[in-house]
Parts: C-alpha cells; sequence; structure tokens
C-alpha cells in the first residue's frame, strides 16, 4: 500500500477514526461466534457440567474430570507470555526490530489472560461461586496451588495492563485531539494524572515493569502452572519435575507462533507492510524454529522414558498417548511445521509470510492439542496401581459444548482485538514516525538520548 | 492440618513475587527519583487488582442468576 | 509353598508365645500364599483361651523356660537348627521391644543363618540387602505402648523379592521367613520409638475403618446401604467393592476389596482446595466438604489417588427414600448428604450419624455388611471396634491402600494388597443387578468394570 502522502502516524492512526466496510463485516462475524459461544455457556450453565460437556468423574464412573477447558487454559497461559514478552525484551535487550509489534503483542497478552481465567471458569462445576477464591485466597495461599495460580495470573494481568496503560500516556496525551471524542472516557482515565515532565520516569518505570514481566515468565508458564500437573503425585502421568521446563517451551512455541498469525492478520488488514515488514517474520522464524525443535525434544525425552524400562503404570500412560491418533496429529503438526520452518531458512525463496503464518498456526493448534492430551492420557490411567488396573480406564472427547466454548474463545480474542483497535493505536507512533528508517520505540517524545542514559546507567544508549 | 506442605507462602512470597520486589527497589531507587509518578503507578496497579477483583465478582454474580433455577 | 516353611512358621508362631495377640509369627506378606487358611481368627480365639494372654506387657524375660520348652517341642519337628530357631525368636522379640536394632539382630545371626540355610539376604550393616521401608508412619504407637493396626509395607519393595524367594526352593523359604519376620518386627521396633504421628495431637480422634476383605462376599450390600442412606446420584459409589482375580502362577484366586474414602491424615484433597471447602474435621478426623463453598473446580479430584470423589449431579436414584439426616453440622457447615450440583462429594463416614448421638460411631455400610467385614471406629482409641478387631486377628495380613503416596489413610486393609496384575472381573453380584449400574457400564456397554 502506498503512503498516499499521509505519514504513518496518520495511517497508524486511520482505524481509529474511520471504518471501512470490511471491518463491519468482520465485527459483526465475530459477534456472532461470540453470541455462540455465550449460548453454548449459557447450555452448559443451565443443564450442569457433567450432564452437557463430556466430563465426568475418574474412577467408577470411568470418566475424566479435566479435558478440553483445562488444555485450553495451560494454552491461553502460554499464548499470553508471547506478546508481554516481546515486548519486554524489545524494551530491556533493545530489540528494536520488533518494535513496531509490541503493541499489538501487549494487547494480545491480555486478552490471552483473560481467556485462560474464562476458561477455567468454564471447567467449574459452580461458577457462580467463582469469588469464593478470592475470599479463601489468604488460607489457601499456604498450600493449594491453584491458589497461587490465581495470584500469579492476577498479578501477570496487573502488570501488563499497567505496562500497557503507562506506555499509552504520551502518546494518548500527543494524539488526544485526533481521537475518537466519544471515547474520552477511556482516554481520561489512562491519562490520570498526566504531566509531561513525567515521561523520564515512566520510561525507566517501564523499563523496571519489563525486568519484572521477563522474569515472570518462566515462573508461571513454568512454574505455578506446572505445577499445578507437576505437584501431584496421584498422577503420575503428570507428576515430575520436568513439567516445568518441558511446559515452559512448549508456552513459548505456542506463544510466538500465535504472534506471528495474531502480527500477519494486522498487517494484512491495515496494509502495514512497511511498518510491519517481512524481515521481522524472518526473524520470528527462526526463533519459532528453535522452539519448536526443543518442543519435539522434550516429546522423544516424554516417550522414551515411559517406553524404555518405565514402571508399568508410566508405561501404560506412553502406550496410551502413542496409540491415540490425537498424539501422532501433533507431532506430525509440528513436524511438518518445522521442516517447512528450516527450509525457508536455508532457502529463502520459500518464505512467504502466507506460508508462515499457516505453519504458526499449526504449531499453535498443535500446542493446544498436545496440552489437552497430556491432561487428558494422565486422567484416562488415573492413580496408580492396583487401582489404574482396577478402575476402568477413561473415555473422553469433547463434545460441541466444550468445542464452542474454546474455539468461542479464540473467536473473543479476535473481537478483542477489533474492538481495541477501535481505541488505542496498535502500533507505537514512534517508531512509525521516526522516518521508518530507523524504529525506535517506547521513547517518549520528550525524552532525549542523554536522559535515557541517567535513567538506565547499565543499559546501552541506542 | 496441612502441617506438612506449608511451602505456598514461601512459593509465592519467597519466589514469584521476588521480580516485582525488584521492580519495587528500581522503581524507588532509580533516577529520576520523582515519587509522584511512582506512587501513580503504583495506584494503577491497586486500581487494576480492583477491577479484576470486582469483575470476578460480577462474573459470580451474573452466572448466580443465570443457573439459579 | 514349601510344606517345611510353613512349618517353621507355625513354630515361630507357637514358640514366640503362642499368644494371640503379639503380632509376631506370621507375618503379612506369608500368609499371601498360605495364611488365608492357616491364620484364621477362629484359631487364634482358640489358642488365646488356653494360652494366658500377657498383652503388651510382654518383655525379653517372659521367654522363660517353659516357652523354650514349647518352642524346642515345636522345632525338633523341623529339619531345621532348632537352638537357632529359639534364638532367633528370642532376639526377634528383643527387636520388637527395642533393645536390639535390626542391623545387630542381623549381624548376631548372620553367620548361623547363612550356614544353617545356605543364604541369608537380610540387611547388615555392610551388606544392604534387602531393604525394609520404614513404618514410621504406619505403625504408631499410643501412649499406654500398645502397638496400634500397624501395617506391615506389603507394597515396598521386600514383598516381591521375598515372594521370590519362597519360590525358588524350599529351604530358603524358611529363610524367607526369618527376614520377613525380621522386617515386620522392625516395624515394631520402629513403632516404640516413633512419635505419635498422626496429627498434631496424637490423642485426637481419627475415624477410621478396619476392613476384613477375607470376609468380604462382595454382596454389595455396603454399597447399596451408601446410596439409601445418602441417597448419591446415579452412578457414583462412595462405597465401592473392587472385584477381581489375581493370578498367582497359574493358581487364580478372585478377591473383594470394599473401598470407602480413606479419611486420610495428610489427604491430599485437602492440600490443593482453592477454597478450604474440602477440609479435615479436627474433632474426628473426618474429610470433607463444604458443599455450601466448594467451586466444583475438582482439583481434589485429580489429587486423590483412590478416586473416591464425585461431582454432585442432582440425578437422584429411587433406591434411596431422600437423604434424611442433618446436612449441617454442629459447626454449622453443610457436609453430610449427597453434594448438590457442581459440587464435589464422597463418602463422609456418614457424618450426619457421628454427629447423632443416638448412631454415633455406626456407619451404614458397616450395619448392612452381612459378614461383619466393615469395623468402623477410633484409630486412635486401642479399644475401639478396629483396633480391637486387628488386635484380635494378629496373624492376617493387612495394608493401607496406596500407602506409598504418603496420605496416611486411616482405612486398613486385612488381607492381601491387590497386586498390579489384579484383575477387575464381574460377579458374584453386579451392580446391574442391584439396579446401581456405574456410568462407565452404561456409556461404555459394560467394558470397564
Amino acid at each position: 500500500m502506498s503512503l498516499d502522502g499521509k505519514t504513518g502516524a496518520d495511517r497508524v492512526l486511520q482505524p481509529l477514526t474511520s471504518a471501512t466496510k470490511g471491518h463491519f463485516v468482520l465485527l459483526a462475524l465475530l459477534a456472532l461466534g461470540t453470541l455462540w459461544m455465550l449460548f453454548a455457556w449459557f447450555v452448559q450453565l443451565r443443564g450442569g457440567l457433567m450432564h452437557t460437556t463430556s466430563l465426568g468423574d475418574w474412577g467408577v464412573s470411568g470418566g475424566v474430570p479435566w479435558g478440553l477447558y483445562i488444555g485450553a487454559f495451560v494454552w491461553w497461559i502460554g499464548i499470553a507470555h508471547g506478546g508481554i514478552a516481546i515486548s519486554a525484551a524489545v524494551r530491556v535487550f533493545k530489540l528494536e526490530r520488533f518494535a513496531p509489534i509490541a503493541r499489538i503483542a501487549e494487547v494480545l497478552t491480555v486478552l490471552a489472560l483473560g481467556m485462560a481465567a474464562t476458561s477455567i471458569v468454564f471447567s467449574l462445576g459452580r461458577p457462580d461461586r467463582i469469588f469464593n477464591t478470592i475470599v479463601q485466597w489468604p488460607f489457601t495461599v499456604h498450600h493449594s496451588p491453584l491458589a497461587w495460580d490465581i495470584a500469579v495470573i492476577t498479578l501477570y494481568l496487573v502488570l501488563t495492563l499497567t505496562y500497557l496503560t503507562l506506555s499509552l500516556r504520551d502518546e494518548i496525551y500527543e494524539i488526544r485531539d485526533r481521537l475518537p471524542y466519544w471515547l474520552d472516557p477511556i482516554y481520561a482515565v489512562i491519562l490520570i494524572g498526566y504531566r509531561p515532565e513525567e515521561s523520564e520516569k515512566v520510561e525507566q518505570l517501564l523499563w523496571w515493569l519489563a525486568v519484572a514481566i521477563l522474569a515472570l515468565v518462566p515462573l508461571l508458564s513454568g512454574g505455578v502452572v506446572p505445577w499445578l500437573f507437576g505437584l501431584i503425585a496421584a498422577q503420575p502421568g503428570w507428576f515430575g519435575a520436568a513439567a516445568g521446563p518441558s511446559m515452559l517451551i512448549e508456552s513459548l512455541t505456542s506463544a510466538m507462533a500465535f504472534v506471528v498469525v495474531t502480527i500477519a492478520i494486522f498487517r494484512f488488514a491495515y496494509g502495514w507492510e512497511d511498518f510491519i515488514r517481512d524481515a521481522i517474520f524472518r526473524d520470528l522464524s527462526k526463533v519459532l524454529a528453535l522452539l519448536t525443535l526443543a518442543t519435539l525434544w522434550f516429546v522423544v525425552h516424554d516417550v522414551l522414558t515411559g517406553a524404555y524400562l518405565a514402571p508399568h503404570h508410566v508405561g501404560d500412560i506412553t502406550a496410551t498417548m502413542v496409540s491415540l491418533p490425537f498424539f501422532w496429529i501433533a507431532v506430525l503438526g509440528l513436524g511438518a511445521a518445522f521442516i517447512y520452518l528450516v527450509a525457508q531458512l536455508l532457502r529463502p525463496s520459500l518464505f512467504s509470510v502466507g506460508r508462515l503464518t499457516i505453519a504458526s498456526a499449526v504449531i499453535a493448534i498443535s500446542i493446544l492439542n498436545k496440552k489437552v492430551m497430556f491432561i487428558v492420557e494422565g486422567l484416562m490411567h488415573p492413580s496408580i496401581p492396583p487401582l489404574t488396573n482396577l478402575y476402568p480406564a477413561g473415555f473422553y472427547f469433547p463434545n460441541w459444548v466444550e468445542w464452542s466454548l474454546v474455539l468461542g474463545t479464540i473467536v473473543v480474542v479476535g473481537l478483542g482485538f477489533v474492538v481495541i483497535g477501535k481505541i488505542i493505536p496498535m502500533v507505537e507512533l514512534e517508531v512509525v514516525d521516526d522516518d521508518e528508517t530507523t524504529p525506535r520505540m517506547g521513547d517518549p517524545p520528550l525524552t532525549d538520548d542523554s536522559s535515557e542514559d541517567a535513567t538506565r546507567p547499565d543499559t546501552e544508549v541506542n | 492440618m496441612h502441617t506438612t506442605t506449608h511451602i505456598g507462602l514461601l512459593v509465592i512470597f519467597g519466589v514469584v513475587l521476588l521480580p516485582v520486589y525488584v521492580m519495587f527497589a528500581g522503581w524507588l531507587v532509580g533516577r529520576p527519583r520523582e515519587y509522584r509518578t511512582v506512587a501513580l503507578t503504583v495506584g494503577y496497579m491497586i486500581g487494576f487488582t480492583v477491577l479484576i477483583v470486582a469483575g470476578l465478582a460480577v462474573t459470580g454474580l451474573v452466572i448466580s442468576l443465570i443457573t439459579t433455577v | 509353598m514349601a510344606c517345611s516353611s510353613i512349618t517353621y512358621e507355625e513354630g515361630i508362631q507357637m514358640s514366640s508365645g503362642s499368644d494371640p495377640p503379639r503380632r509376631s509369627g506370621t507375618n503379612g506378606d506369608e500368609t499371601a500364599g498360605s495364611g488365608l487358611e492357616a491364620g484364621g481368627d477362629a484359631d487364634a480365639e482358640a489358642v488365646g483361651s488356653e494360652m494366658p494372654d500377657l498383652g503388651d506387657q510382654w518383655t525379653v524375660d517372659d521367654l522363660d523356660e517353659d516357652w523354650e520348652r514349647r518352642a524346642v517341642e515345636m522345632l525338633e519337628d523341623v529339619d531345621f537348627d532348632t537352638e537357632l530357631g529359639v534364638e532367633l525368636s528370642r532376639d526377634a522379640l528383643r527387636l520388637a521391644q527395642g533393645e536390639l536394632t535390626r542391623a545387630e539382630f542381623n549381624e548376631k545371626h548372620h553367620d548361623d543363618v547363612y550356614e544353617e540355610f545356605g543364604v541369608d539376604e537380610r540387611p547388615t550393616t555392610e551388606a544392604g540387602g534387602i531393604e525394609y521401608e520404614s513404618s514410621t508412619r504406619t505403625a504408631t504407637s499410643s501412649a499406654d505402648g500398645s502397638p496400634l493396626p500397624s501395617v506391615p509395607e506389603t507394597d515396598s519393595r521386600p514383598v516381591p523379592s521375598r515372594r521370590g524367594i519362597l519360590k525358588s526352593a524350599g529351604a530358603a523359604a524358611a529363610v524367607g521367613m526369618t527376614a520377613g519376620l525380621a522386617g515386620c518386627l522392625d516395624g515394631a521396633a520402629q513403632s516404640t520409638t516413633a512419635d505419635a504421628t498422626s496429627g498434631e495431637d496424637g490423642n485426637d480422634v481419627q475415624l477410621g475403618m478396619a476392613i476384613d476383605m477375607n470376609h468380604c462376599i462382595a454382596c454389595l450390600k455396603c454399597v447399596e446401604a451408601c446410596k439409601q442412606e445418602n441417597d448419591t446420584d446415579r452412578g457414583t459409589h462412595w462405597m465401592h467393592v473392587f472385584r477381581y482375580e489375581e493370578d498367582e502362577f497359574g493358581d487364580v484366586t478372585e478377591e473383594y476389596m470394599p473401598r470407602p474414602c480413606q479419611h486420610c491424615s495428610e489427604p491430599s484433597c485437602t492440600y490443593v482446595c482453592p477454597t478450604q471447602a474440602r477440609h479435615k474435621r479436627s474433632k474426628d478426623g473426618l474429610v470433607l466438604t463444604d458443599y455450601d463453598t466448594c467451586i466444583g473446580c475438582k482439583y481434589c479430584e485429580v489429587a486423590c489417588p483412590y478416586g473416591v470423589n464425585f461431582l454432585g449431579k442432582g440425578e437422584p436414584t429411587d433406591k434411596s427414600p431422600g437423604f434424611t439426616g442433618s446436612a449441617t453440622d454442629e459447626r454449622g457447615e453443610t457436609v453430610g448428604g449427597p453434594p448438590p450440583t457442581g459440587v464435589m462429594g464422597k463418602c463422609t463416614f456418614c457424618v450426619h450419624r457421628q454427629d447423632d448421638s443416638a448412631q454415633r460411631g455406626t456407619t451404614a455400610c458397616e450395619d448392612d455388611c452381612p459378614v461383619d467385614a466393615i469395623h468402623f471406629g477410633d484409630m486412635n482409641d486401642p479399644e475401639s471396634d478396629p483396633r480391637a478387631y486387628l488386635r484380635e486377628n494378629d496373624e492376617e495380613s493387612r495394608f493401607s491402600l496406596l500407602d506409598q503416596q504418603g496420605t496416611e489413610p486411616n482405612v486398613v486393609y486385612l488381607g492381601t494388597e491387590p497386586t498390579k496384575d489384579a484383575e477387575p472381573v464381574d460377579g458374584p453380584y453386579t451392580y446391574e443387578d442391584l439396579d446401581m449400574e456405574t456410568l462407565a457400564e452404561s456409556q461404555n456397554g459394560g467394558d470397564g468394570e
């Protein structure tokens, strides 16, 4: 798309002030999808969790109590990292080539965390009592991994929202007169107590926020979330110290893949090829190839440990795993995507954003598949012998309600992007204002290099 | 009860929150030393926390309206 | 099983006092093959009427000349060294009393045992050999020093290795006995030094059960009684009876194991609960769910190794006239009867009965058991029904289910723990017969059970 004599800022702000027909069509489709999800949820709420879904009690009933919902929860938590981690890394490690996608990535984090929490609510037998977890939190944080998750997810969401808000303040202040007036209340909240001279301090606050967020990634997706499973001695399919590292790698893989898909859609929709350049996709594809390989490497560990001289109950779980088609679909998806990623790195002519987006989508879905498999396999052969063999083996396949709700969360994220894209600029304006030759990230207009140096003595100055 | 597995406090307040402590220290010690903006940011954090908690309460309330037969 | 080993075993049994309630001669695991017939409680009672019951006051000095004479008489019939047998028995008791350590015991007789039997796999200080898992958790002792229903760790490594010895050679089998005896007594020896481990306060009431699998006939009366009493949902079995076959080198036996909630002392379900709804009641150690607080996250269900949790489905059966007990306990928490839809429920040990003075100390399953297999009461009270029953049936092997999980269950089984190869079977009565089919049966065409 040509510049048409407009500045980069004009083009980034255009979605906020005008809307195309395509936008409304997309909005309508996503709204319809969301309504379908709400209908399915209504059905589940009225009918009761175990009546309207395929979930059941393990043991005598031969059911699986945690399934697609919990898998989706873990998946969304993982995806949430991709966004904010990229953005934070841009700030902390000065990876400025990724600056143009930082804002989209931050918004993805907020939406994905929301969907993670929603997935948990889907899985509850009595979601109306969800607030009990907060009321009881001071007493359960001593011992319940689920209470830890609530704490860390809330913390992560608060940090991300604060990060997003702080990074918007200068920008919104600068362009407020060009923003839709009817959204003023939102901008007023973002600009509470704003003073132009705060920029330098805000930049320093943001840097430390980014550090904290980066440090929290392994503690959330490689910590409290895998600990939900890895600490449960009753389920040998879950128990173990490797759950943390392997889940962290899987999470980062799906996160990176989801970011690629998201920015590709934005670039396509708004014609931002000149801000979000191919080079960004090429760089992301390298990271993605490495992460996918690491994920496959963990799969090999998993299978080999369970296939060689494994204890009976672990062997049974592995034998079931490799006998389920879904496992091989996940492995094939990851393998095929990995082969493409390597091929396009070796032969640049094979690269195209479209192909990369497809490969990334395959990876993201494969990881979701794998997360669900991890949870369900363990519960199909729960506990340890002799009870494992005395109880009937579990059976589980999600029904339409579960599919609707989980696919619905993806639709809601799409809807969220479409709506938020009308409220805040999705690319940081400094990035597109700097002549588009030296994209810079995050530095407020009032901050010059020398003051930034004073703020962050440890870091290299641009 | 729970005499042996009381490690939650350590996990959350000793390990997981470490980056947050460091962040607060960085905010307070790092230059420029300007506490108004720090207070404002902490205010945002508290505000978002309240928003999330209140949102959860409202979610529960709305769901209870739907589920009550 | 080699006949010499049986004789030797009986010799030890008689020689170590011929006293019914001593936990010595028959180690739990050895009865797996022979003990079911040999070590019945009828025997114990018969012997007990003739011999003075010295109870728990036994010391090494009580092994007097009279005892030695009887022991020698018994051992004369055996091919093995009589003197050694007597010595072993005497020191075994000293071991139990804590006067000897296991290593000392094993070393003292190592050479003799090796000479006599050509093999001695008991661990001494220099050679690791068989490792006996510490029994400090299960073998507790109360203030009066009486041995609690301590549980030989049948699931620990010694079991298969000792079995292996038994199968391999007749002569070696006797050594296996001795090793087993030492292992068993080791638990007792440790129990005298172990702290009262359950809970912060050893004197607390801890309701539990002794379930005699040798009595159980899998009539499913307990399951039915539970359903009638607690009005549980269709397909929900707070009490369940495992029916399975064990194939031991071609000898197929059918066995039954009733499974209520184990009301663990270290329940993993309460640990993971994010709302404190699942809790251990301090008054009597019951593990209960506060139906008003539970959010139905099912974390307790996945964290429990026993599979006793069932989410409330609001589908009562016509088996029950409805729950008539009090759902609310004296703390005002709703813990009794069937859980509401979406709320987790499980066996409550009929908590409404425990809070009702007229029915206290009973459960529906215990009341309806026609063969007296279930004994319910305070596991910390030596005079309670389950404790008395365990004492009376000291020769029977016993185990705690999945004891290695660290949950410290408060249900003690008399019988042999099912092996990993136990094959579930139908019958003699099925849930369908009693109109209580499981969800697995109705969904998967019954292939599960």
